[in-house]
């Protein structure tokens, strides 16, 4: 039994309800899902919605078609948890501040490059700053994009040229 | 799509090989898009340096919430205690009823001409001295199943008897009635109240009785302020069980008197049941452990809930063993006054 098939009957498993099946699922995706969440919300605000994920997991975990892999599946409960939270605290659910490293970490002749490159993508449109988020910092595939944003995958394509290109003109236009 | 929108999928490598190739050639042939190529390559690049590694925290509590919960045994074991009654009391009077005779004979008081014209006194049959009541409802019948009355019946067919009664007089001859194998499963206990003429002599004799007949006084109360009355717990095997309820009465004379039987049939055949269900079940998970597979732990877990539930049943088991093994006698003992 290969990796991939061992976890789909992982995933079988815990539709029907095996509670030690949803703990391997946990133990395999959390890390992923803490990451994706917390360069969304901050660390303690990422760890709640972390948390929130996997009690929706297990809750809904029945839902899951096998449509997409379950990762994809699982970041995109994430997704809605971190835009929810984000709502609640009156954030920005599309703020990068803290997709980032901080300023203070950056060093060498690429410090003000980097300030540059933050400020820039801070004044991106949040459609824009979705597929960064997404492409950009959680390294996921067009149509892993696509699933999770509910857009087209030529939407991405599309989004993801244009952000680029603002991204450009705008730092063009901050002094670096 | 113009070939600089294509840029940077071909820069993620989310092209079809052809466009690819096509995106490639047109990027090598014209200087301005080969700048715009390398203008977002680099900041791609540098997005990607810029991706912050959060450390993992919360990990060991997202995995306590998805574990199994221990559960809650009291409220399996009050589950299955309600089960096993609603089971009982539908199948004890389905298993094994004693035929009604025999209930009649354990529980009526049989008048003497009915018990000798139905050969009680052959059949070990308990003879009283009947009073006028018992007399009118049921002296006129020498068949033994129609003369119990009503409520007894009643009884009868619900698997429990219970009688109470207070004889007038009693004989001093003590005649035993012989045990029956139907009595095997049942849990009998009896209540007798006994005035007696010297308190100390009954106690004595009451003690004698339960060891002649391998029993044992398990205790013993002076409930009286005056040291005039006792109760005592006495518990016989349960095939002596009769012959210490007649021999316990010739110390006085009874007052009063009340037997119970319930049969454990149903009880105890439903326990074989679920033990026998378990130790299969045991059995396949060794099993399947033994094969190795994946699902090890999970198996592990199964096993110990399995092997609780069978040290569980073999808990209630015994119980009811013993309770159909050994019959309760509780004796109040009063002295008269001189």
């Amino acid at each position: 039994m290969d990796e991939r098939s061992g976890m789909d009957a992982v995933i079988d498993r815990a539709r029907r309800g095996d509670r030690s099946a949803l703990g391997e699922l946990v133990a395999e995706h959390y890390a992923r899902v803490y990451r994706f969440c917390a360069r969304r919300l901050g660390d303690d605000l990422g760890q709640d919605a972390a948390q929130e994920t996997f009690i929706t997991m297990q809750r809904t975990i029945g839902r899951f078609e096998g449509r997409s892999s379950f990762e994809t599946w699982l970041l995109g409960v994430a997704h809605n948890h971190c835009r929810n939270l984000a709502r609640k605290k009156m954030r920005d659910p599309m703020a990068l501040d803290e997709a980032f490293e901080s300023p203070a970490r950056d060093h060498g002749d690429h410090v003000a490059a980097n300030e540059s490159l933050r400020c820039a993508l801070s004044k991106l449109s949040p459609e824009h700053r979705e597929v960064i988020l997404l492409h950009e910092v959680e390294g996921l595939t067009y149509a892993e994009v696509a699933e999770i944003a509910g857009v087209p995958e030529g939407t991405v394509k599309s989004r993801l040229y244009h952000a680029f290109k603002n991204l450009r003109e705008i730092m063009c236009e901050v002094p670096a | 799509m113009s070939i600089r929108e294509d840029i940077k999928a071909y820069i993620d490598g989310e092209l079809s090989a052809a466009r690819a190739e096509e995106v490639r050639q047109a990027i090598e042939a014209d200087p301005d898009l080969m700048a715009e190529y390398t203008v977002m390559k680099e900041m791609t690049s540098s997005i990607a340096a810029l991706v912050r590694q959060p450390q993992v925290k919360g990990a060991e509590k997202a995995l306590d919430a998805a574990r199994p919960k221990p559960r809650k045994r009291w409220i399996e074991a009050l589950v299955v205690t309600g089960l096993f009654a609603i089971v009982g009391a539908i199948t004890i009077p389905m298993f094994s009823r004693p035929p009604q005779a025999e209930m009649a004979k354990l529980n009526s008081p049989v008048p003497r001409d009915v018990a000798e014209r139905a050969g009680g006194s052959d059949t070990g049959m308990e003879l009283r001295e009947s009073d006028a009541d018992a007399e009118a409802s049921y002296g006129e019948s020498a068949d033994l199943a129609p003369m119990l009355p009503p409520y007894s019946k009643e009884k009868a067919n619900a698997g429990l008897s219970s009688l109470d009664m207070a004889p007038k007089d009693r004989k001093n001859e003590v005649q035993v009635p012989q045990e029956s194998w139907e009595w095997e499963n049942y849990a009998r206990t009896s209540t007798l109240g006994i005035d007696v003429s010297n308190l100390r002599d009954a106690m004595d004799g009451t003690l004698e009785i339960a060891k002649s007949l391998d029993g044992s006084i398990v205790s013993t109360i002076l409930t009286n302020s005056t040291d005039n009355q006792a109760r005592l717990t006495i518990r016989v095997p349960s095939r002596n069980f009769s012959t210490a309820a007649a021999k316990l009465g010739s110390l006085g004379d009874v007052r009063s008197e009340r037997k119970q039987d319930s049969d454990l049939t149903g009880q105890l055949k439903s326990t074989n049941d679920r033990l026998d269900l378990l130790k299969k079940e045991e059995s396949n998970l060794v099993d399947a452990k033994a094969k190795g597979t994946r699902e090890r732990e999970d198996i592990d877990r199964k096993l110990e809930q399995v092997r609780i539930e069978i040290a569980r049943q073999e808990t209630a088991k015994k119980s009811l063993e013993a309770k159909a093994a050994f019959a309760t006698i509780t004796l109040t003992l009063t002295e008269r006054p001189h």
